[in-house]
């Protein structure tokens, strides 16, 4: 173990034994993941002509054309963001809602213009009612760079094109699993 | 009382370990892993557009709206990491309304791991300013709470109206809300790589 002095103390951390890295528990799966979420109230409409309601956590997107709405996540450096699941209610038979997660970088030093980057997006699909809609990242994580990017969820509360649908699709949260 | 010399070395320990115990209530966060996280009142969240937050030149936050549609809450959303105890929170706030008060609520909402569910809400402490007291402080204490982020996602509810009603405007504010937690496992908290 390296320690000179044979009665020195040493703790070791009783964790059970790494799982397969596709494994997926509320409790890491020994890996040592973390998440970060943000519900639904926590996300910020594109524009201020985005309409919202709904009781904490959930917001539906209530009237209008604006459709986005927007999460920042603040993950430590050098995190690899395995995961990407959105917590929705989507009952709506026109209209699906999408996820986006995205990275906005930016020369380090200079006046260049931020760069958005889809890094992975996906949909919830027909009527399921309650739902999870997973971005799997965990074969080439993203790596977190605080030093020139911003990372965030996107949602869009309806189809390309479409217009908002109230209480037929609610955003309930967006949960990441990273590895600090 | 005398005290001789090995008396003196002994109070001079104590004093040491009273300047140890003093600079760790200053640090406490690097020597006991207590979180402090505070936020402005206009940091929180409106939970329907239909609510007109106004700012107080402090951030604070109050409420614009009249007695039209929608819901008169504000929502603060807390980052807590897993396993941490949630000891407490503390708000500050402004009541020098006659006829509205400012209740909050902190509240704990569950979903399954990995499968749709709708969230079940479940409030952890409540508190609330009453009467017209000005500048009022209350503590928002749960039973023991240990956060499990991977399932659940916590926040506190400033409520300043009934849903559909007239809030008080500026005589009534959310100035500051500070949440007090725990980090159980300073040192091997994230384990080692495999």
């Amino acid at each position: 173990m390296g320690f000179d002095d044979p009665a020195q103390l040493v703790m070791v951390r009783d964790l059970p034994f790494p799982a397969d890295s596709d494994t997926r528990a509320p409790d890491g799966a020994g890996l040592g993941d973390e998440w970060q979420t943000r519900i639904g109230t926590a996300f910020q409409g594109r524009t201020g002509a985005f309409n919202f309601g709904g009781q904490a956590p959930s917001i539906a997107c209530t009237s209008g054309t604006e459709r986005f709405a927007t999460a920042t996540f603040d993950l430590p450096a050098g995190a690899a963001i395995k995961y990407v699941d959105m917590f929705a209610y989507d009952n709506s038979s026109s209209e699906e809602m999408l996820v986006f997660l995205l990275s906005v970088c930016q020369g380090t030093g200079g006046a260049d213009p931020p760069v958005s980057t889809i890094l992975a997006n996906s949909t919830t699909s027909g009527t399921p009612g309650d739902t999870v809609v997973t971005l799997n990242l965990s074969s080439a994580p993203v790596i977190v760079d605080r030093y020139t990017c911003r990372y965030m969820v996107r949602v869009n509360m309806a189809s390309p094109g479409g217009t908002c649908v109230g209480g037929s699709i609610f955003l309930d949260k967006v949960r990441m699993q990273y590895t600090p | 009382m005398r005290c001789n010399e090995p008396c003196k070395m002994t109070k001079a320990l104590l004093l040491a370990a009273g300047f140890v115990l003093a600079s760790a209530q200053a640090n406490a966060g690097v020597l006991y892993g207590t979180d402090y996280d505070s936020y402005n009142g206009r940091s929180g969240r409106p939970s329907d557009s239909l609510l007109s937050l106004g700012r107080d030149g402090n951030f604070g936050a109050y409420c614009q709206s009249g007695a039209s549609s929608g819901r008169r809450t504000v929502v603060y959303p807390f980052d807590i990491p897993d396993q941490f105890e949630v000891f407490s929170v503390r708000v500050w706030g402004i009541d020098d309304s006659a006829s509205n008060n400012l209740s909050y609520e902190l509240v704990k909402s569950c979903q399954p791991f990995l499968s749709g569910g709708g969230p079940v809400r479940t409030v952890l402490a409540t508190a609330a300013s009453s009467g017209t007291p000005g500048n009022f402080s209350q503590l928002l204490i749960p039973a023991e709470q240990v956060a499990t982020s991977s399932t659940c996602a916590y926040f506190l509810e400033a409520r300043f109206a009934p849903d559909n009603s007239a809030c008080a405007g500026f005589d009534l504010r959310s100035v500051r809300v500070r949440l007090l937690s725990n980090n159980p496992d300073v040192i091997f908290r994230n384990g080692f790589a495999p």
